[in-house]
């Protein structure tokens, strides 16, 4: 069974005026020729198959028998990002919540025992074997931690680190250690009672293995009796924000807990005077919303009822418009930062481009998440000037390191966590 | 004599003439276009007679020419083919003077001076192209798109809705006129929106020189007339100087008329007595004199002009121009002068101000941006001097249009009719700089004589469709047949 | 698929194999267009095409054509898939996406921009504004392509100023269904030159469109000049979060001035006096829904505050006429004309009150779809383009045959629809719009359909200008008939230049058109 009902979104898909609003940056904010595009997957192949408006007939195909299910349909499917991007346009316009029904293609394509794609398989094996995504014994998920970084056992704040700062990228959880110790922030971690948050299993349409994980660290947590859980991954922050309480059958506000991000903390901190930045940090940056920390980071309410004519929802049911994304708080640590010079891309706040890596495609579709991180990169450089590209999800990071490297860019690409640990303290430069 | 005696039955004898010398008169223009005679001239008075004259044609396969104006310029109306030239003179109503609307529907053989006569009573005037002879034809001149002087209006077309007799034999009317024109007659279609129905039809006859229908009347935009204004007279050595000034003023979008034109020109049209005002005028004033019109709308007027006036001087100051003049040295009151000359046709009780010089003129226009008129003045001084004449002997006109986007380049060439060694000459000379300015980019919009058989063979793609778009017009190709590229 | 394999594989040699595709989701999701008149119609009859390619450049296209020709393969262009006339209507169709032709040059001087068929206005905008000018955004939305838009529609609120759409093209070049190449205006003489759109001689554009056009059945512009105007762009400030972003006007020289009237006839009259004195960059009425829906914050939201509304709108009949004033030439413009708006409707009468200097709809109408959000469809019930007089006219009519079929178009007040004016005062246009929901009861497409060609005898018997030409309105069935069968004369040039009837079959002459909903096509009832 999917979680979502498509007949409740089957009104979106028949009355989708094609009007291309979900490809395109706000017509207000679309600064130039060259920048203009919203949807990487549509950018990058052309076919209409490839964006909202064509996904939203397909799912409409599929729902009513006409279109059997194949390895292109699948790929139609699963080359998107779900960034958000085209909820955001469309809700803005037309009404319709088209991430709803991609969401809904792929717990069918799942329930139909056609997906998800095979490299998506194999990071739920990992996770399904390891509670990580990478397949490694997830007893080491705590061994990142420095003895310069300073949990305690018990806190009001329980950092959820997230498999890709626990493993790969761990000079973000180290990072992020230091910055909470930093502005006097007490935090637990759970260590490998921490498993994988599951974006990417809820993403590629593994309802039921996504729930398991949200089950476990939901208990997690609950026992840990925090009260506040931080995250510094985008994706464990949506996930833990709005995936769990779609997956639970409830509101965010019913967790029993907040969900912050690490910018959203530290700006909290920032704004009481306990965190500071002294170390001049001279360079030209420029900042990637992450799409999981900005438009797709409103809360979740639950939402049970019918749609009647003209669409309409009863009891009304509120839609996520990207509105209250967490895009301030980025900058405003940012712009406390001595020495920094912030630079916004055209495509910024609810309208970034994704990098690419989200929503499953960078595992199944590399040369399109590739591609999408690099057209960002072109973007950084060419409106901004920037050096470096500064993300606040390890994923973006990762996406971005991969193109950087392998075109040989001069542009650097840095974690927030990372840039403000330079601010902190000299010594946080040789750290990064 | 069938073909007389069928026009007689359809016109009247009075109307009909195969008379040699008044077929002799329609068999030339002021062109240097090669004569050809009509076989007959018929002067219908109403569109169904047209209509007869159409289905005659038809039957008996033999051209036909409209013909609207006493005077023609550039041979368009001159029968490549013989046949019968539809004289249209005597339709010269002015149909309905649509206050509302701004428009007013006039009959092909309403001149320029007749116009502007009863519209002025009603205190609106036409769209003027420069100085037209007051026995132009108004419809024509829409119809031809001669440009208007007012390039503040980026709409620009004054053509709105038309009735034709279409070459097959028919009338149909075309824009929302085919709905019909209000007017008292009971429809709430008033004839305002020129397009339509289905494709535009309208298009295909403008600039057509009647190859593709005949007009039976036009609604054609007014304008209030404005009662108060100021004149601006802005002299430059540089044409560069010039052409800069017109495009910050187009940026701005103010005043009304807003035109350049040489010291020949310029003097030609202010001289009072020839020759010697003419040559007075024309060593006092700048090789260069842009001429800007300000003028009231008719709700506070001066309020528009005083922003206007403050705008010119800011754009004069942006550009270190400091020769902004409301009058011209040694010809007082040229400030009122020129805003009734403008508004106007040429006076009927004066020589016309383009034969003043020599008798003749024959004129090389074209469409091209503002950028490039220098080079083009450049261009054809060469080729002016290499065939002898000098520089001073041509007359100069641009003619912004829509905010200074594009322009209307229009050079004169004077000269004597009844000397036919200059005649020569000058055929010779408007050949080559007709050539010369082409291979520079020069777009005849409207290939008249020889203009025509330059552009067309270039334009293979235009000219496939547009003579495949005339087969389905026009069959039997009666129209004004050996005319563009039919 | 049914496209021959060898069509198929001389398609490929074109385009690459990545560019062209007849899997069937790829196909899919080319069946369905958007919005447009006869989108409701079409519900149950859009078929999937045969095949979808996406050409690259002029000589593509040109190529794809050819092939088309030789195997008799009927083809669809497709700019932004914004109106239902590209969607299929016969088996086995190749779909021509044009996006990824996306040139774009302006030339800033002379004030004009070629455009490929993939640029969308909003990018035109965006471009425009940043040197001082700007292009026209469409009722429909910004979203819609350049060239698709002004071969179709172009109407837009700037006109006032600006000129028709038709006029606005300038040079283009044009590859007709054979595959044949015609450039128009100064192009026609010079590939690379596009400023000028008459010419030679007789102007072809009147083939290329008139009131709709051709709808993709007389083959595919693929480059075009348009005008562009000047507008102090620069000065414009971007601001807001999705859902609420727009244009901070700047106030030295730009202003909106509402007026507010109980009557449609009071409100034309002050919009009649201020286009004589040539001020304003838009005048415009529009109706009071507008202001809801774009307000609201969803379906539900625009809902209850507009029934809430209702009672009282129905009462009072209020309207609104809009004037925009931009100082092109400064602030003492804006200053100038904002004294002549207060002197005239001083005259007139009229309840003036500063708008919020702040733009989302009309400089760049990024909010057109919110139309969307009161029915789920929004479609003209006329489109009328003439003068003013005649707009009110008919307006006043159209309002009472709506009100016949409410429900279930949803219930309004007063003029249902926008007038505004084109060439400052010369022309206007009016469009009466209906809203309701084509997908949850079949009976009521059914009924907006029947209501809508009830309007079409209603033009007919008022002696109006039916603007619903083309796959609009039943244009071979009742409008040509009336109009001198105008239609027959268009056929002919399809025959000629698309002898084959393969350039998006059957637009623009719907022959079937209703059939399948059994509506009566007699010119009277």
């Amino acid at each position: 069974m999917t979680l979502i009902d498509f007949e409740t979104y089957r009104w979106d898909a028949q009355n989708c005026v094609r009007c291309s609003n979900c490809r395109w940056v706000d017509f207000i904010w679309m600064a130039s020729l060259q920048f203009s595009k919203i949807c990487p997957s549509s950018a990058r192949y052309g076919f209409d198959a490839y964006a909202a408006h064509g996904r939203l007939e397909i799912a409409l195909a599929l729902a009513n028998g006409e279109l059997e299910w194949s390895p292109k349909v699948l790929e139609e499917i699963y080359t998107c990002t779900l960034c958000g991007a085209c909820d955001v346009k469309c809700l803005r316009n037309v009404g319709l919540e088209p991430t709803q029904t991609l969401e809904w293609m792929r717990q069918k394509a799942v329930d139909d025992g056609q997906g998800p794609m095979p490299e998506h398989k194999a990071v739920a094996e990992n996770i399904a074997n390891n509670r990580n995504r990478y397949g490694t014994p997830n007893d080491n998920r705590g061994k990142w931690l420095r003895s310069d970084a300073r949990p305690v056992q018990k806190a009001d704040v329980l950092y959820f680190v997230g498999c890709n700062s626990s493993f790969k990228q761990q000079q973000i959880a180290q990072a992020t250690a230091k910055l909470l110790n930093a502005s006097g922030t007490e935090f637990m971690i759970l260590g490998e009672q921490e498993w994988c948050c599951g974006n990417q299993l809820y993403n590629v349409g593994l309802v039921d293995q996504a729930r398991e994980m949200a089950e476990h660290n939901l208990k997690a947590i609950e026992e840990s009796r925090a009260k506040t859980v931080v995250a510094s991954c985008a994706e464990c922050y949506q996930t833990l924000k709005v995936i769990y309480p779609k997956l639970m059958g409830k509101s965010t506000t019913d967790l029993g807990f907040e969900v912050l991000h690490i910018t959203e903390h530290l700006d909290q901190q920032l704004q009481n005077g306990k965190l500071k930045f002294t170390a001049p940090v001279n360079m030209r940056v420029t900042y990637q919303d992450p799409c999981r920390l900005g438009r797709m980071s409103e809360p979740w309410t639950h939402w049970e009822g019918k749609r009647g004519k003209y669409g309409i929802f009863d009891p009304p049911k509120p839609r996520r418009k990207g509105t209250y994304g967490a895009y301030d708080p980025a900058r405003n640590l940012l712009n406390a930062i001595p020495g920094l010079q912030v630079e916004e891309m055209e495509r910024r706040k609810d309208q970034a481009w994704c990098c690419g890596a989200s929503g499953g495609v960078r595992d199944a579709f590399k040369e399109l998440a590739l591609w999408s991180a690099r057209e960002r990169i072109e973007e950084a450089k060419e409106v901004t000037g920037a050096e470096a590209i500064i993300s606040a999800c390890p994923y973006c990071k990762e996406n971005f390191t991969e193109v950087i490297t392998a075109d040989k860019e001069r542009l650097q690409t840095l974690d927030i966590t990372e840039i403000m640990l330079q601010a902190i303290s000299p010594e946080g430069k040789e750290a990064c | 004599m069938q073909i007389k005696e069928a026009l007689i039955g359809i016109v009247g004898a009075e109307n009909v003439s195969d008379d040699p010398q008044e077929l002799a008169t329609c068999s030339r223009d002021h062109s240097l276009s090669p004569a050809r005679s009509p076989n007959y001239v018929a002067r219908p008075q109403t569109a169904e007679e047209i209509l007869k004259i159409v289905q005659l044609a038809n039957e008996t396969c033999v051209p036909l020419v409209p013909s609207s104006s006493k005077v023609h310029f550039n041979g368009g109306a001159i029968p490549n083919l013989g046949g019968i030239m539809v004289d249209l003179q005597r339709m010269n109503r002015v149909l309905y003077i649509d206050e509302y609307n701004r428009k007013a529907r006039i009959e092909p053989g309403v001149t320029w001076a007749q116009l502007q006569k009863e519209l002025a009573a009603k205190g609106f005037m036409p769209l003027f192209p420069l100085l037209p002879h007051a026995q132009k034809s108004a419809l024509t001149s829409h119809l031809e798109r001669e440009r208007i002087l007012i390039p503040r209006f980026e709409f620009d077309e004054p053509l709105l809705t038309t009735e034709v007799v279409w070459p097959r034999g028919e009338i149909m009317r075309t824009g929302a006129a085919i709905a019909g024109i209000g007017e008292d007659t009971g429809s709430v279609a008033r004839g305002a929106f020129p397009h339509g129905p289905g494709l535009d039809w309208w298009r295909m006859f403008q600039g057509a020189q009647g190859t593709f229908g005949i007009l039976t009347w036009g609604n054609v935009k007014i304008e209030y007339l404005p009662e108060v204004n100021k004149t601006f007279f802005m002299p430059f050595d540089d044409p560069n100087d010039a052409i800069e000034m017109i495009y910050r003023i187009g940026r701005k979008v103010i005043g009304y008329e807003l035109l350049m034109l040489d010291s020949t020109n310029l003097a030609s049209i202010l001289a009072d007595q020839w020759p010697d005002d003419f040559h007075k005028l024309k060593e006092t004033l700048a090789p260069w004199t842009v001429i800007l019109i300000l003028s009231g709308a008719p709700i506070l007027p001066e309020g528009r002009i005083e922003y206007e006036e403050e705008t010119l001087q800011e754009i004069a100051k942006e550009l270190s121009y400091s020769d902004l003049k409301t009058s011209l040295l040694g010809l007082p009151g040229a400030e009122r002068k020129v805003v009734d000359l403008l508004r106007n046709a040429w006076p009927e009780d004066r020589t016309y101000w383009k034969w003043a010089a020599k008798g003749e003129c024959q004129d090389l226009f074209f469409i091209t941006t503002l950028d490039k008129t220098p080079m083009f003045i450049e261009a054809v001084g060469s080729v002016v001097v290499e065939h002898g004449y000098s520089v001073d002997d041509i007359g100069y006109y641009i003619q912004p249009i829509e905010s200074s986007r594009a322009c209307h380049c229009e050079f004169n060439f004077f000269y004597d009719p009844a000397d036919p060694k200059e005649v020569a000459k000058i055929t010779e000379l408007y050949t080559d700089v007709a050539r010369v300015a082409l291979n520079l980019g020069a777009f005849y919009s409207r290939p008249y004589g020889i203009l025509a058989d330059m552009v067309y063979p270039r334009a293979t793609g235009y000219t496939t469709m547009l003579k495949k778009t005339k087969g389905v017009i026009d069959p039997q190709n009666i129209m004004n047949p050996g005319r563009l590229c039919f | 698929m049914a496209i021959l394999k060898e069509a198929y594989q001389a398609l490929e040699s074109i385009v690459g194999p990545e560019f062209v595709s007849d899997d069937p989701g790829i196909r899919e999701a080319y069946r369905k267009g958007g919005y447009g008149k006869n989108r409701p119609a079409l519900e149950g009859q859009a078929l999937r095409p045969g095949c979808v390619i996406l050409p690259g450049s002029t000589k593509e296209v040109q190529q794809i054509l050819k092939i088309c020709t030789q195997y008799k393969i009927p083809f669809i262009p497709i700019g932004c898939f914004g109106i239902a006339t590209q969607s299929p209507k016969v088996p086995d169709v190749l779909s021509i996406d044009l996006k990824r032709m996306d040139y774009l040059e302006i030339d800033e001087k002379n004030m004009y921009a070629i455009c490929g068929p993939g640029v969308i206005y909003a990018q035109l905008q965006a471009e425009c504004l940043k040197k001082g000018l700007a292009t026209e955004g469409p009722g429909c939305g910004v979203g819609a392509t350049v060239i698709g838009n002004h071969l179709n529609a172009g109407v837009g609120p700037l006109e006032y100023r600006m000129g028709w759409a038709q006029r606005r093209m300038l040079g283009l070049e044009w590859v007709l269904p054979d595959g044949d190449i015609v450039t128009l205006g100064s192009t026609s003489l010079d590939d690379e030159d596009y400023f000028w759109g008459e010419g030679l001689g007789p102007d072809l554009r009147g083939v290329l469109r008139g009131t709709f056009g051709w709808q993709g059945g007389m083959g595919i512009v693929t480059k075009m000049a348009t005008k562009l105007f000047p507008f102090p762009g620069q000065d414009l400030e971007r601001t807001g979060i999705s859902p609420r972003t727009g244009f901070n006007m700047p106030p030295h020289l730009m202003k909106w001035l509402n007026v507010f009237y109980n009557s449609i006839e009071e409100a034309a009259f002050a919009m009649h006096e201020l286009s004589k004195a040539q001020v304003g960059m838009a005048l415009m009425t529009a109706p009071f829904s507008w202001r809801y829906f774009s307000r609201a914050t969803s379906k539900e939201d625009f809902h209850e505050s507009w029934q809430e509304a209702l009672p009282e709108l129905k009462e009072t009949t209020p309207y609104m006429m809009r004037i925009m004033l931009v100082g092109l030439a400064g602030p003492k413009q804006l200053e100038y004309e904002e004294k002549v708006v207060r002197e005239v409707i001083g005259r007139v009468g009229g309840d003036v009150r500063e708008g919020r200097p702040f733009d989302e709809s009309w400089i760049n109408n990024a909010d057109a779809h919110r139309i969307m959000f009161p029915g789920g469809m929004e479609t003209s019930m006329k489109f009328h383009f003439d003068s003013l007089d005649a707009s009110i006219e008919l307006a006043k009519a159209a309002a009472e045959l709506k009100r016949k079929y409410t429900p279930p178009l949803l219930d309004d007040y007063g003029i249902p629809g926008w007038l505004q004016m084109g060439d400052f005062g010369h022309v206007a246009f009016c469009e009466i719009l209906v809203y309701f929901d084509p997908t949850t009861d079949p009976n009521d497409c059914y009924q907006h359909e029947v209501g809508f060609v009830e309007s079409v005898r209603q033009d007919l018997e008022l002696k109006a200008y039916c603007g619903l030409q083309g796959s609009y309105g039943p244009e071979p069935q009742i409008i040509g008939p009336a109009y001198n069968n105008y239609h027959l004369k268009e056929k002919e040039l399809q025959d000629i230049f698309d002898p084959l009837h393969i350039s998006n079959p059957p637009r623009p002459l719907d022959y079937a058109y209703g059939i399948d909903l059994d509506i009566d096509l007699s010119p009277q009832k």
